[in-house]
C-alpha cells in the first residue's frame, strides 16, 4: 500500500508542476458547462418541462454532471501515447508494480487538486442557485458511493482506450473520440431520459451511464432509493467487467511494445 | 573578408527556480525567482574562408549555444555576429542559404518520407539547379554510400545511415560554410572514419569552411587546423592545432592536454 | 514580389504533397480517424436533434438554422485540419526543440510551420459539413444569389483565418510558458463549443469574452446570422475583416517575439 501512496504523491506533484494545464483544463470544462447551462435555460423559456425535467431539476443536473464528468480525465491517453513514443513505457514495465494500478494512483494524486477546487466551486454555485432544500443525507451518501464508482468506471474506459495508442500514432484523435463517446452516452450533455426510445435501450447495455447519469439521477432524486441501490449494483458489475476487459487487452497490447523498443 | 566575425558575443539564460513541496510550488507560482546563467560570456573571434575549426569544451561550456547563435537559431543576448556580412538572426533566410548544418542529436530529414524525397524537397527549397543537384548527388552517393537506404523513410535508418544522409542534406546546396554539432556522437569507428574523410575532402576540394564541435579529440586532430577551447562560456585557447602541442611536453596527446587544461582551470 | 509568393505557393504544395505521402504510412490511423470523426459528428448532431425534438426554436433560431451554423463551423474546422494543421505542431515542436531544423532553412517560418503536418481527417469533416450544410440550407429561407455564394466563401476564409490565428497565438505561448506546460491551444479548441449555438443565448459577460477576447463570435455567429438575415448582424460582419487583420498581425508578432526567446533546449 505504501508504494501506492508514493504514486499518489507523485501524481499530486505532477499536477502542481503542470498547474497551467490544470487551470486551463478546468476553465475549458467550466465554459463548456456554462454553454450547456445557457442552452437549457433558453429552452426552458418555451416550456416548463422537458421529458419530465423541470428547469430546477435540470439546473441541478448540469452542476452535478459537471462535477462527475470533469475531474479525473485530463489527457490520460495522451500521456500514455507519449510514454510509448518516447519508449518510457518500458521503464514502467520494469517496475514491480502493476501498470494499471500505478496509473490509477498517479491519476488519483493528479486529480486531488482539481477535484478539490471543482468541488468547492460547484458547491458554492449549487448552493447559490438552489439553496439547501431537497438535500437528504441518504441521497448524499448514495451519491458519493455512486460518484466514486463512476470515477472508477471512467478510469476503466480511459485505460482501455489508452491501449489503442499502442496501435496508432494519433493519440489526440483517440482521446477526442473517447471524450465524445463518454460525454454523449454518459448523459453529461443530455440526460439519458431525453434520448429517443432506441438510444435509451442501447444505452442500458453500455457502461457510460455509470459515470454521470446514475450519480446525477440519484442526487437530484429522479431515481427512488431502491432504484438507486439497483443502479449502484449495476455500477459495481461494470467496474468488474471493465477491469477484466482491461486486463485482457493489456495482455494483447503489451506484446506490441517490443516493436517500439528501439 | 572574414567568413565569420564575432565580437563580444553573449548568451544569458533565465531559468525559474523551483522549490520543494507544495508551499514551494505555491510560492514560485505567485512570485517566481529566476537564476541567471551565462552560457556564453563575451567571446570574440573571426574565421577565414576555407578554415576548419574545432570547438572543444566540457559539457555545458557553451559550444552548442555558440553554434546555435551562429546559425541563426538563437538570438544573442549581446555582441555581434556576422556570417559573410549578414546577421544570422535578423536575416535568417538570407543566412540559411549560405550555411549547411548537421546536428548529431537531431535529424533534419523528414521523418516519414523516403530519404530521396527529402533531397528532392531540399532541391526545391534551396532552388538548386538541376545539374548541380545531379552532380552533388552522384558524388555523395559514391562517398557516403547512400544507395543502400535512399528509398527508406528516415525513421527506419540506423544512426550511422541517418548521419550520412543528414550530411548529404546539409551540403546539397553547396554552402560555403558548414556547421556540425557533435556529428559523430554515438557512431562506430568505421562510420566516424568515413565521415571525417568526407569532411576533409569537402574542405580541400570545395574550400568549404568547417566549424565543428566534438568529443572525438583524436579525429579532430587530423581534420581541423585550428582549435578553439571554451570553458564556462569563455575562450580558453584559440590558435592553430600545432601551437597547442608546442606548449606542452612532447608526446602528449590532445586528449591529455585538454584534460590538463580543464583541471588547471578548475583549480586556478 | 509576386515571384516570391509564387515560389512560396509552390513550396507549400511540394511540402504538403510529401506530407500526404508520409500519411500513407499510417493507413490504420487514417481509417480509425475517419470512423471516430464520423461518429463524433453523429453524436453532435444527435444532441442538436434531441434538443430540438421538444421545442421549435432556441433564442429565435430553429433547428435548420442551427444546423447551418454548425456546418459552417465544422467546414472551417475541416479546412484548418487539412490546410493548416501544422499550427497544432508549433507547441510540440517548441517543447522538443525541433524548430532548429526549420530555422536553418531559407523558407519563412510561417510557411514551414503551417506545413509541418497535414490531417486528412479534415477532408472527412468538410464532406460531412457540406452534407449538413445542404440539409440545413434546403430548410432555411435563404435566397441564394451568386453574390451570396461569394460572400459565403469570403466568410469561410475569414473564419479559417481567425481560428488558425487563435490556435497559432495560443501555441506560440509555449515560447514563454516553456516546457510542455502549455495547454492553451487545447483550451481554445474546447471553448469553441460556444460557437455551436447562437451567441444571443449567453449572458453579456460570456458574449463579451467571446467577441472581444477570444473572437469566436466572428467565426460563426455573425457571418451565419448575416446570411440568414437575422437582426443586427451587419456591424459584426463589417468588423470581421478587421479582426482577421488583427489576428494575422498578432500571430506574426507572437512568432517573432517568441523566436527571439527561443532557447532550443531539450537536448
Amino acid at each position: 500500500m505504501k508504494k501506492y501512496g508514493a504514486y499518489i504523491r507523485c501524481g499530486f506533484l505532477e499536477g502542481c508542476a503542470y498547474r497551467n494545464n490544470l487551470i486551463t483544463g478546468m476553465l475549458a470544462n467550466f465554459i463548456q458547462t456554462a454553454v450547456l447551462y445557457y442552452v437549457w435555460k433558453s429552452i426552458f423559456i418555451y416550456q416548463n418541462t422537458v421529458a419530465g425535467y423541470t428547469w430546477e431539476m435540470m439546473r441541478r443536473y448540469v452542476f452535478v454532471a459537471y462535477l462527475c464528468n470533469s475531474t479525473f480525465t485530463f489527457g490520460f491517453e495522451m500521456q500514455t501515447a507519449k510514454r510509448i513514443i518516447k519508449g518510457d513505457i518500458i521503464l514502467d514495465l520494469l517496475k514491480p508494480v502493476s501498470y494499471r494500478e500505478m496509473q490509477f494512483f498517479r491519476m488519483l494524486g493528479n486529480a486531488v487538486t482539481e477535484f478539490g477546487i471543482t468541488f468547492v466551486f460547484i458547491g458554492i454555485l449549487y448552493l447559490g442557485a438552489n439553496g439547501l432544500h431537497d438535500l437528504s443525507i441518504n441521497r448524499i451518501i448514495l451519491f458519493l458511493i455512486s460518484f466514486m464508482l463512476g470515477q472508477v468506471i471512467k478510469f476503466g474506459i480511459q485505460y482501455i482506450f489508452s491501449m489503442l495508442c499502442f496501435y496508432t500514432d494519433n493519440a489526440y484523435g483517440v482521446s477526442k473520440a473517447r471524450e465524445v463517446l463518454t460525454n454523449f452516452f454518459s448523459g453529461a450533455i443530455i440526460p439519458l431520459a431525453m434520448f429517443p426510445e432506441i438510444f435509451q435501450k442501447a444505452v442500458k447495455y453500455l457502461p457510460f451511464q455509470g459515470i454521470v447519469y446514475i450519480p446525477c439521477s440519484i442526487f437530484i432524486g429522479t431515481f427512488s432509493l431502491s432504484e438507486s441501490m439497483q443502479k449502484i449494483i449495476l455500477q459495481i458489475i461494470w467496474t468488474l467487467l471493465l477491469g477484466i476487459v482491461g486486463n485482457l487487452i493489456w495482455k494483447k497490447a503489451s506484446s506490441v511494445i517490443s516493436l517500439y523498443g528501439g | 573578408m572574414a567568413q565569420i566575425e564575432i565580437k563580444n558575443l553573449k548568451k544569458v539564460y533565465k531559468t525559474a527556480e523551483k522549490e520543494e513541496g507544495f508551499m514551494g510550488n505555491l510560492k514560485s507560482f505567485i512570485h517566481p525567482t529566476y537564476t541567471i546563467k551565462k552560457a556564453v560570456n563575451g567571446i570574440s573571434f573571426s574565421i577565414k574562408e576555407g578554415e576548419s575549426v574545432a570547438f572543444l569544451g566540457a559539457n555545458g561550456a557553451g559550444k552548442s549555444t555558440t553554434i546555435k547563435m551562429l546559425t541563426g537559431i538563437m538570438k544573442p543576448s549581446g555582441g555581434t555576429v556576422y556570417i559573410r556580412g549578414t546577421d544570422p538572426f535578423q536575416n535568417r533566410m538570407e543566412n540559411a542559404r549560405q550555411i549547411g548544418v548537421v546536428f548529431g542529436q537531431k535529424t533534419q530529414l523528414w521523418w516519414d518520407i523516403p530519404v530521396i524525397e527529402t533531397f528532392r524537397l531540399l532541391k526545391s527549397i534551396y532552388e538548386i539547379p538541376d545539374e548541380t543537384y545531379e552532380k552533388n548527388m552522384g558524388q555523395f552517393k559514391e562517398i557516403l554510400e547512400l544507395d543502400e537506404f535512399l528509398h527508406q523513410p528516415a525513421r527506419k535508418l540506423s544512426l550511422g545511415q541517418r548521419v550520412r544522409a543528414d550530411m548529404a542534406a546539409a551540403l546539397l546546396h553547396e554552402p560555403p560554410i558548414l556547421f556540425l554539432d557533435e556529428p559523430t556522437i554515438g557512431l562506430d569507428v568505421a562510420v566516424k572514419q568515413s565521415i571525417y574523410q568526407f569532411l576533409k575532402h569537402i574542405n580541400q576540394e570545395k574550400h568549404t569552411t568547417i566549424i565543428l564541435t566534438s568529443h572525438d579529440l583524436n579525429d579532430l586532430e587530423s581534420l581541423c587546423k585550428r582549435l578553439i577551447i571554451l570553458e564556462k562560456g569563455e575562450i580558453l585557447f584559440d590558435d592553430s592545432m600545432e601551437k597547442i602541442f608546442d606548449q606542452y611536453p612532447k608526446g602528449m596527446t590532445l586528449e591529455e592536454i585538454v584534460i590538463q587544461l580543464f583541471n588547471r582551470r578548475k583549480c586556478g | 514580389m509576386t515571384k516570391k509568393w509564387k515560389k512560396y505557393l509552390y513550396l507549400y504544395w511540394k511540402i504538403q504533397l510529401q506530407n500526404m505521402k508520409s500519411l500513407m504510412q499510417y493507413r490504420a490511423d487514417f481509417l480509425m480517424m475517419i470512423c471516430f470523426t464520423t461518429f463524433s459528428q453523429f453524436c453532435s448532431l444527435a444532441v442538436i436533434g434531441i434538443i430540438y425534438s421538444n421545442i421549435p426554436q432556441v433564442a429565435g433560431w430553429n433547428m435548420w438554422e442551427v444546423l447551418f451554423l454548425y456546418s459552417f463551423l465544422l467546414f472551417s474546422e475541416g479546412c484548418i485540419n487539412f490546410f493548416f494543421q501544422g499550427t497544432w505542431k508549433i507547441a510540440e515542436m517548441i517543447n522538443m526543440a525541433e524548430l532548429d531544423r526549420f530555422l536553418v532553412r531559407p523558407v519563412p517560418m510561417g510557411l514551414q510551420l503551417l506545413t509541418a503536418r497535414i490531417d486528412f481527417d479534415g477532408l472527412n469533416k468538410m464532406v460531412i459539413a457540406a452534407a449538413i450544410f445542404l440539409l440545413g440550407c434546403t430548410h432555411c429561407s435563404v435566397q441564394w444569389t451568386p453574390g451570396k455564394i461569394i460572400i459565403l466563401f469570403i466568410f469561410l476564409l475569414e473564419a479559417c483565418i481567425i481560428r488558425t490565428g487563435m490556435i497559432w497565438i495560443a501555441s506560440c505561448m509555449s515560447f514563454w510558458l516553456g516546457g510542455n506546460k502549455n495547454s492553451l491551444n487545447f483550451f481554445i479548441i474546447s471553448v469553441g463549443e460556444i460557437a455551436k449555438y447562437p451567441l444571443n443565448i449567453y449572458p453579456l459577460l460570456l458574449r463579451g469574452i467571446f467577441t472581444y477576447a477570444i473572437p469566436y463570435a466572428f467565426v460563426s455567429y455573425y457571418p451565419v446570422g448575416y446570411l440568414l438575415e437575422k437582426q443586427g448582424m451587419w456591424p459584426g460582419v463589417y468588423i470581421t475583416p478587421l479582426i482577421c487583420v488583427i489576428m494575422l498581425a498578432a500571430a506574426s508578432y507572437a512568432l517573432h517575439r517568441g523566436l527571439a526567446r527561443y532557447e532550443s533546449s531539450g537536448n
